[in-house]
């Protein structure tokens, strides 16, 4: 039996909410502070993978959609702002939004075709999109240096900046750009189109019948899904200050949907332990063996779907439910007196 | 014209591979509805397996049927460990699943064998057959395109004349009533699997000495058999052979004449072929039309 039990939605229930999000955002602040540089560098790369699978998530959680694409709009958004920067000279800073709008045309426009369909043409397109992104990006060698990548030089991201180190604040600024991600895809979800998408995901023929366009509100959400992933793209690049053809293969788009299988289909939270478990494993199993990880990869994602899933934040749910019940406030019904 | 005969001609080659995977897809999507993303990296883990036999001192052809013939058996195993739990799920699981497989085997075929390219031996000679003026007809196309009707011939023969292939077929056509009429569908969707799996070998050996033997051989094969079978009809084993040699001769001719997409952006074809299908006949050039139902 649970030692508590919590209403959804009354004040307590939103201060123990405050409070979960307060400690994660203050651990988030004091993580680079009190760590090393190596490490902090490792979970800004984490935190670039969370925003990618918030961006999966956006489409497959929510709406059951799956796309094998996501390498493809997160390598746009990586190529926008190597290029934007090394090229035409921008600041890098201001590259972000550039590659998110990006992303999303090319997401909307890879979505107009596909979405007419079932989920498995779907996946078929977006398959092939996958293995020809870094054909394409190999071919127009002028815009991006071909199969030998494109680098930002060093000068656009000083040693030192307000105080902190390259790894210190090139962190601040993914987790920031994270955090309006977050509220973003949130608020989204709790909006009319939220709805709309998830009454689609669940029955498609009804939803139609109440007046709900489905493909219009699937290709928005591919579109929105892309940028997104675009985002994350454009961080990679801040962060990698490189792209090339294979960085964005088919393989990553396969990581990222495993990160979002580990985490968790349809939650927040999954996120970021999916983001966390995709780069930390391939970094102590390749020291083992260096296809180890892809193995493991491979062997969870099955492992999961067949027996848990809903992934790490089921089993947190299920573990939480022991210590504290959250149930639904109760229906207030009008008596006709 | 010589350039135009000899493109056709090198297509109708890359197409027979095409269309083996092809027919693998279909033949596991008929009977189960599931559409096997990792077809091409379970071809690849068969051309390595060819590859290890005949390095062990096997003729290059005894290697080839014995893979085959592993392949069967591997592809039983997959289906009932891995696939048979999910089958009736939701599509997103199963691709899921699917995916889970395509990355182990990519993984494991690099763990077990590593990431060096390797040189599978030749299956045919390499000087042409015969010669029309200057178009000359290589042993190795016309080979894999005999292997191909042969393949298919069987096939049709199996489903048409025995036992097991109208089995596979009542199980295409509704699992339902064909458990109810006694047919052992598990049983006869493991076969199709096995079937399927010896398909994609036969495809992945014979890609092989083309493609150059390494974990992701088949990734650019996959793409296009999985077009051919959108093409054919995902249902259709007859459309799926027709549209991957349709789709390999399609993609030679646009590499030669088309400066634009060259020999690098071949794969411009099937994307383009997938899309146009999907607009154009969802249901493919045979395939069963799909009504939804509430």
């Amino acid at each position: 039996m649970a030692l508590m039990t919590v209403v959804r939605g009354s004040s307590q229930y939103r201060m123990y909410t405050a409070l979960g999000l307060g400690l994660t955002l203050l651990a988030l602040i004091l993580l680079p502070v009190v760590t090393s540089d190596f490490l902090t560098f490792q979970f800004t790369m984490a935190f670039i993978w969370t925003i990618a699978v918030l961006g999966l998530n956006m489409l497959t959680g929510w709406s059951g959609q799956i796309t094998l694409g996501l390498s493809a709009v997160f390598g746009v958004g990586a190529y926008a702002t190597v290029i934007l920067v090394r090229t035409y000279e921008w600041n890098a800073v201001a590259t972000i939004p550039v590659a998110g709008l990006l992303a999303f045309v090319f997401g909307y426009a890879i979505g107009v075709p596909a979405l007419r369909l079932a989920g498995l043409y779907l996946a078929l397109m977006t398959l092939a999109i996958g293995v020809a992104f870094p054909k394409f990006a190999t071919r127009f060698e002028e815009l991006t240096g071909g199969s030998m990548g494109i680098q930002i030089k060093s000068k656009d991201f000083p040693k030192e900046m307000w105080g902190l180190s390259r790894d210190q604040y090139l962190y601040f600024l993914v987790v920031i750009v994270g955090i309006v991600m977050f509220v973003l895809a949130r608020n989204l979800l709790k909006s009319r189109v939220g709805r709309a998408i998830t009454a689609m995901r669940d029955n498609e023929i009804p939803a139609q019948t109440m007046g709900i366009n489905p493909t219009r509100y699937k290709t928005l959400i591919f579109a929105t899904s892309s940028m997104v992933a675009g985002v994350a793209g454009s961080m990679y690049a801040f962060v990698i200050r490189f792209a090339a053809p294979n960085s964005f293969t088919l393989t990553l788009s396969i990581t990222i949907l495993a990160a979002l299988v580990v985490g968790g289909i349809g939650t927040f939270a999954g996120a970021i332990v999916g983001g966390v478990f995709i780069q930390f494993v391939p970094y102590y199993a390749e020291q083992v063996e260096k296809s180890l990880a892809g193995l493991v990869f491979g062997v969870v994602i099955i492992v999961i779907m067949l027996a848990a899933p809903l992934g790490f934040m089921g089993g947190f749910k299920k573990a939480r439910a022991r210590v504290v019940n959250v149930i639904d406030p109760p229906v207030v019904r009008e008596s006709a007196s | 014209m010589t350039k135009f005969f000899q493109l056709v001609i090198a297509g109708i080659e890359m197409g027979s591979i095409y269309s083996m995977v092809a027919l693998a897809i279909v033949i596991i999507y008929a009977s189960t509805g599931l559409k096997n993303l990792a077809q091409g990296e379970m071809a690849m883990f068969s051309a390595f397996i060819s590859w290890q036999l005949y390095t062990w001192g096997l003729g290059p052809w005894l290697a080839l049927v014995l893979a085959v013939i592993i392949s069967f058996i591997l592809g039983m195993m997959l289906q009932q460990v891995v696939l048979r739990p999910v089958q009736d799920s939701s599509l997103l699981t199963v691709v899921i699943v699917t995916l889970g497989v395509f990355l182990g085997l990519s993984s494991l075929a690099g763990f077990i064998w590593d990431y060096l390219i390797k040189a599978p031996p030749a299956l045919f000679p390499e000087e042409a057959l015969v010669s029309f003026g200057s178009v000359r007809v290589g042993t190795p196309a016309v080979g894999v395109f005999v292997v191909l009707l042969a393949l298919a011939a069987g096939l049709f023969a199996m489903f048409q004349f025995t036992k097991i292939g109208l089995a596979m077929r009542a199980v295409a056509f509704n699992k339902e009533t064909a458990m109810l009429v006694g047919v052992r569908v598990n049983l006869v969707i493991m076969v199709g699997f096995g079937l399927a799996a010896s398909l994609g070998a036969a495809g992945g050996i014979f890609a092989a000495p083309k493609v150059f033997l390494e974990p992701f051989m088949m990734l650019t094969i996959l793409i296009y058999a999985l077009a051919s079978a959108a093409f054919g009809g995902l249902d259709s084993p007859l459309g799926a052979v027709i549209a991957g040699l349709i789709i390999g001769v399609v993609e030679n001719l646009a590499g030669g004449y088309i400066g634009f997409i060259g020999s690098d952006l071949k794969i411009v074809v099937p994307l383009v072929i997938i899309i146009v299908t999907l607009i154009f006949r969802p249901q493919g050039l045979l395939g069963r039309k799909y009504i939804p139902r509430v």
